[in-house]
C-alpha cells in the first residue's frame, strides 16, 4: 500500500534527522573553537556550552594583565560577544526547525440527519510536499548554519583584534601620561627657577608670567592625558566585561619593540585569500541561496501536495481510501521565489568578488603600514631619541659654559620628552598595524561587516 | 752663519743671543743678492729688534738695494689660547701676520700672493706712498684674485708704527685674521730703546663650541686678542729692570677701541701712525686709548721690578667667550634647586648665583674647542681673566728673555689677610 510506504519512509526520515549531527546542541561550535585555536591560538568560549567563566577571570586578573591576557578575559567574559555567538544557537534552531517532518493533520466530521443514520468521515493527511522537500529545507538551513559558523569564527577574531588594539591604546595612553607628567615636572622646575630669579630681582614679571603660563599649560595637558588614559582603561574594562573590584587590575609593561620584519609580499595576497573566513562564510551563504533557488523551483512545480487516508460512512456504506489535494501550478510556479533566490546568488557572488578585492588591498595596505611604522619606530629609537640625548648633553655643556641658561636646559629636556611621545605614538601605530596584519592573515578582514560595535567614548 | 734658505731667524726673542750680540748682516752672494735676517734693520740703526709677542718679523732679502718681502694670504689653523683653535685667515701661516721691519728711507718691494678663496689686496696703513700702491681694491688697483701674485714697490719715507691689512671685503678678511704690523725704524735715532714690542689688537666672534670666527658679528665679540692670542695664550713681556721700553700698539678690531692699561708705571705716548709727538706735547698716562685703525707708541723706563698686568680696561675685553643668552642668576636662592632639577637633568648644577669668579676652573665639562670664562692658575690664586690680558715681567739681572716665572715679592711687600690683632690695633671692628 503506497500510503503505508509513505508513512514508513517518513518515520525513517525522522529517525535519521534526530541523529543528525548538524542540529547537535553545540551547533558546530567545536569546529569554531578549532579554527580560532589554529588561526590565533586563542580559546573560544561559548557560555551556553562551556558555562560561566567564574574564577578563571579572577585568576588572570590576579597577575599583571598583558594584551593576550586581556583578550582571554574578554573572550570569556564579554556578554556582547556571547550575545553575538548566540547567532549560532539561532541558526542551529532554524536547522532543527527545518529538519523536522510536518505533522499529521486529523480531520473528523459527523453529520446527522434525523430519520437517517448519522454520517461521519475521518481523515488523516500530511503536507507531503513539505515532507518530500524536507532534505532541501534542511540543506538550506544547514548551509546557513555553516555560514554562521564561519561568521562567528571571524567575529571572534575581529573582537580579539578590538581588544588587542584597545589594549595598545591604553598602554600608549599610560606612557604618554607618564611623559606628560615629566614635562609637567620640567615646567614646574622652570617656573620655580623663574620665581626665584624674580624674587632676586633678576627677571621682570613678564618672564615670570611666561614661565608660569607654560607651567599651567603643562598642568592642563597632563590632566587631559590622565583623562584619556582613564577612558581608554574604561574601554578595556568594558571589553573585558569587568566591574567593581575587578577593575583594579594592573597593566603589564610597556609597548614592546617591533617584532620581526613584515611578511614577504610574494605570497601574502594568496595567503590572505586562502585563509579568509569572510570568503568561506560568503561561499556558504551562496550555497544556501543556491539551495533556496532549487527549493523554490521544486516547490513551484509541486506546490502544496497533501495526502492521507480517509474513512467515511455515507448513506450506510463505509468507505476507506487515500485522499490527496494539490494546488495546480497553473499561474504561480514559484517564479518570484526562484528569481529572488537567484538575485541573492548574484548579489552574493558579487559581494564575494568585492570582498576578495578588499582583502588583497587590505593586506597590501597593512603590510605597507607595518613597514612604514616599523621604520618610523626605528628612526625614533635609533636616530631621533639619541639625537635628543645628545642635544641635552650639548645644552648641558653650553650651560656649563654659561652660554645658555637653565631655561634652555630644561627646554631641551622637554623637547626630548616630546620626541619620546612621538616615539610612543609611532609604536602604538606599529602595534595597530601588526594586529591588523595578523588579523588579516588569520582570516578576518578588519572592519568587515558584522564586527561588534564596541564604540565607547 | 746665515744660509741661503734660512729666511726665518732671530725674529723676536732669540734667547740670550739677543743680549750677547747680534747676527751679522748682509752677506753678499755671487749674484749680488743679499740674504738678511730680520734683525738687520735694528742693526743698521743700533736699535733693539722689534719683538712681536707670539709672533715673528717677516724675513726679506736685499736685491740690488731693494728689500724684497713676500706675503702669502692663506687659510691658517690658529690657536687663540690652549683649548681654542680657530680656522682663520692669515699671512705666511699665521695670524697676526709677520711684522714688517724696515728702516726709514728703505726701498721695498713686497710680493703678495693670494691663496684665499676670494680676491684680496693689501693696504699699507699709514704709509705715505704713490696712490697706485695704496691697495684699495677697485680704487687703486685691480683685485688680487685667488692664485695671483701682485707686486708693490715703494719707499718708506717716514719712521713710525704702521699696519697692513686687506682692502677687499674688509669685514670678512680682517674678521678672519688678516692683519699685521709695520715698523719703520728711525735711521738716526736720538736715543735707543732696549725693548721694542709690537702688539696688534683685534677682536673675534667664535661661537662657543665652534671653530670658525664669524666675521658677520657686529657687537658680541667674545675672543679679544693681543697679536691674535687671548690670555692665557699671550706671552709675557719680559724686561730687565732699568731698560727703556717702547710698546707699539695697533688696532684693527672690527668695532672697538681699546684702552690699554699698564700697571706699575706711568708712560708717555710718543707717537701715532701720523708721526712722533713733540716731547713738549706728550703727557703722562697709565692708559692709552688705541682707536680702531690707528697706532700708538708708548715709552717708559722699567724701573720697578715685578709682575705687572697689562690689559684692555673694558672689562668685557678681559673675558674669554662670555655667553649672554641665559638669565642673570646672581642672587638666586639655590636651596633645593639641584635636588629638584637633577632627576630631570642629572648633569645640572646651579651656579653663578654668588658671582662668576672661579667659573673658569670649576672643572665642569665644556663644549669642544672652547674656553668659556677661562683664565689660568696664578701665583697666589686663579687668574680669572682672559682676552686682552698679559703680564709685563720686570726682573733684575736676567740674562734671558725666557719667561722668568712668578715674581718673588720681597718680604713685607705682599698683601695678606689681616689678623684680628692688627684690626684691633687700628681700631677696625667687624
Amino acid at each position: 500500500m503506497p500510503i503505508m510506504k509513505l508513512v514508513t519512509h517518513s518515520c525513517m526520515l525522522l529517525l535519521l534527522l534526530s541523529l543528525s549531527a548538524c542540529a547537535a546542541r553545540d551547533a558546530g561550535f567545536e569546529s569554531v573553537r578549532d579554527l580560532i585555536d589554529q588561526r590565533a591560538g586563542l580559546d573560544a568560549h561559548w557560555r551556553y556550552l562551556d558555562g560561566p567563566p567564574d574564577e578563571r577571570v579572577a585568576e588572570i586578573l590576579s597577575r599583571p594583565v598583558g594584551s593576550e591576557e586581556a583578550v582571554r578575559i574578554a573572550l570569556l567574559n564579554n556578554s556582547d560577544l556571547q550575545a553575538s555567538i548566540e547567532e549560532l544557537g539561532i541558526a542551529r534552531a532554524l536547522l532543527l526547525d527545518a529538519s523536522l517532518p510536518p505533522n499529521i493533520e486529523l480531520e473528523a466530521e459527523r453529520s446527522e440527519v434525523p430519520s437517517e443514520r448519522a454520517e461521519f468521515s475521518f481523515a488523516a493527511t500530511t503536507d507531503l510536499s513539505r515532507l518530500l522537500f524536507l532534505p532541501m529545507y534542511r540543506g538550506v538551513a544547514s548551509a546557513e548554519l555553516d555560514a554562521v559558523r564561519f561568521q562567528t569564527a571571524g567575529m571572534i577574531l575581529g573582537f580579539a583584534h578590538s581588544v588587542r588594539t584597545a589594549y595598545y591604546d591604553y598602554q600608549a595612553a599610560e606612557q604618554l601620561l607618564e611623559l606628560d607628567e615629566t614635562v609637567l615636572e620640567a615646567a614646574a622646575a622652570s617656573y620655580d627657577v623663574a620665581q626665584r630669579l624674580h624674587d632676586a630681582g633678576n627677571i621682570p614679571a613678564l618672564e615670570l608670567a611666561n614661565e608660569r603660563a607654560f607651567y599651567e599649560e603643562s598642568r592642563g595637558q597632563a590632566a587631559i592625558a590622565e583623562a584619556v588614559a582613564f577612558s581608554r582603561r574604561e574601554r578595556l574594562n568594558a571589553l573585558m566585561g569587568l566591574s567593581g573590584m575587578e577593575t583594579n587590575w594592573q597593566l603589564a609593561g610597556r609597548l614592546a619593540d617591533p617584532q620581526e620584519e613584515a611578511p614577504d609580499l610574494v605570497d601574502l595576497e594568496a595567503r590572505s585569500i586562502d585563509q579568509s573566513l569572510d570568503l568561506v562564510e560568503l561561499e556558504h551563504r551562496y550555497r544556501a541561496a543556491a539551495r533556496r533557488a532549487n527549493l523554490a523551483r521544486a516547490e513551484g512545480l509541486l506546490p502544496s501536495l497533501r495526502a492521507g487516508v480517509e474513512l467515511s460512512r455515507e448513506e450506510g456504506t463505509r468507505e476507506f481510501g487515500p485522499v490527496i489535494s494539490l494546488d495546480l501550478p497553473l499561474f504561480n510556479q514559484g517564479q518570484g521565489q526562484v528569481a529572488l533566490a537567484r538575485a541573492e546568488m548574484r548579489q552574493l557572488e558579487l559581494q564575494y568578488r568585492a570582498r576578495a578585492v578588499r582583502i588583497r588591498s587590505a593586506v597590501r595596505t597593512a603590510r605597507n603600514e607595518l613597514l612604514v611604522d616599523a621604520r618610523r619606530v626605528e628612526h625614533y629609537r635609533d636616530v631621533l631619541l639619541p639625537l635628543r640625548e645628545q642635544i641635552i648633553d650639548e645644552t648641558q655643556l653650553q650651560y656649563n659654559a654659561m652660554e645658555l641658561g637653565v631655561f634652555q636646559l630644561i627646554a631641551a629636556r622637554r623637547d626630548q620628552v616630546r620626541t619620546a611621545q612621538e616615539y610612543v605614538r609611532a609604536l602604538q601605530e606599529y602595534w595597530h598595524a601588526r594586529a591588523t596584519m595578523d588579523q588579516i592573515l588569520a582570516g578576518r578582514l578588519v572592519s568587515a561587516e558584522g564586527d561588534l560595535d564596541m564604540g565607547m567614548p | 752663519m746665515i744660509s741661503r734658505r734660512n729666511f726665518v731667524m732671530g725674529s723676536g726673542i732669540a734667547g740670550g743671543g739677543l743680549l750677547a750680540g747680534r747676527p751679522a748682516v748682509a752677506l753678499q752672494d755671487a749674484e749680488g743678492v743679499a740674504e738678511v735676517g730680520t734683525d738687520a734693520p735694528a742693526q743698521q740703526t743700533g736699535s733693539a729688534s722689534v719683538v712681536t709677542p707670539n709672533g715673528v718679523s717677516l724675513p726679506f732679502r736685499v736685491v740690488e738695494g731693494v728689500k724684497v718681502f713676500h706675503l702669502i694670504a692663506e687659510p691658517v689653523e690658529h690657536e687663540f689660547a690652549p683649548g681654542l683653535k680657530g680656522s682663520c685667515w692669515g699671512y705666511n701661516g699665521r695670524t697676526s701676520g709677520p711684522t714688517i721691519e724696515a728702516v726709514e728711507g728703505d726701498r721695498v718691494r713686497i710680493y703678495v700672493t693670494n691663496r684665499l678663496p676670494e680676491p684680496t689686496t693689501i693696504h699699507w696703513h699709514g704709509i705715505i706712498l704713490p696712490n697706485g700702491m695704496d691697495g684699495v681694491g677697485g680704487l687703486n688697483q685691480p683685485y688680487i684674485r685667488p692664485g695671483e701674485t701682485f707686486r708693490y714697490e715703494f719707499t718708506f719715507l717716514y719712521p713710525g708704527t704702521y699696519m697692513y691689512h686687506p682692502h677687499v671685503d674688509e669685514m670678512t678678511q680682517m674678521g678672519m685674521g688678516l692683519m699685521g704690523m709695520i715698523v719703520v725704524h728711525q735711521r738716526n735715532p736720538r736715543y735707543q730703546v732696549d725693548r721694542d714690542f709690537a702688539i696688534m689688537l683685534s677682536e673675534w666672534y667664535v661661537p662657543i663650541g665652534a671653530r670658525r670666527p664669524d666675521p658677520r658679528e657686529m657687537s658680541d665679540f667674545n675672543v679679544l686678542t693681543l697679536n691674535s692670542k687671548a690670555f692665557p695664550g699671550t706671552e709675557p713681556l719680559v724686561v730687565r729692570t732699568g731698560q727703556r721700553v717702547r710698546m707699539r700698539f695697533g688696532n684693527l678690531s672690527a668695532m672697538d677701541n681699546h684702552p690699554i692699561h699698564l700697571h706699575g708705571y706711568f708712560f708717555k705716548i710718543t707717537a701715532t701712525d701720523g708721526g712722533p709727538i713733540a716731547e713738549t706735547a706728550q703727557w703722562p698716562e697709565t692708559t692709552v686709548l688705541v682707536p680702531v685703525g690707528a697706532t700708538r707708541d708708548i715709552e717708559f723706563v722699567a724701573d720697578a721690578p715685578g709682575d705687572w698686568a697689562m690689559h684692555c680696561h673694558f672689562t668685557h675685553h678681559i673675558m674669554n667667550q662670555m655667553g649672554h643668552e641665559g638669565p642673570n642668576v646672581i642672587g638666586l636662592d639655590p636651596a633645593g634647586l639641584d635636588d629638584r632639577i637633577r632627576p630631570l637633568l642629572p648633569g645640572y648644577m646651579t651656579m653663578g648665583q654668588s658671582g662668576m669668579a672661579g667659573m673658569g676652573h670649576m672643572g665642569m665639562s665644556m663644549p669642544d674647542n672652547s674656553i668659556p670664562m677661562k683664565g689660568a692658575p696664578g701665583k697666589h690664586d686663579y687668574l680669572d681673566m682672559g682676552g686682552m690680558f698679559t703680564v709685563l715681567k720686570v726682573r733684575d739681572d736676567i740674562t734671558s728673555y725666557q719667561d722668568p716665572g712668578w715674581y718673588q715679592n720681597p718680604p713685607g711687600t705682599l698683601s695678606r689677610q689681616a689678623s684680628s690683632e692688627e684690626l684691633e690695633a687700628d681700631g677696625i671692628s667687624l
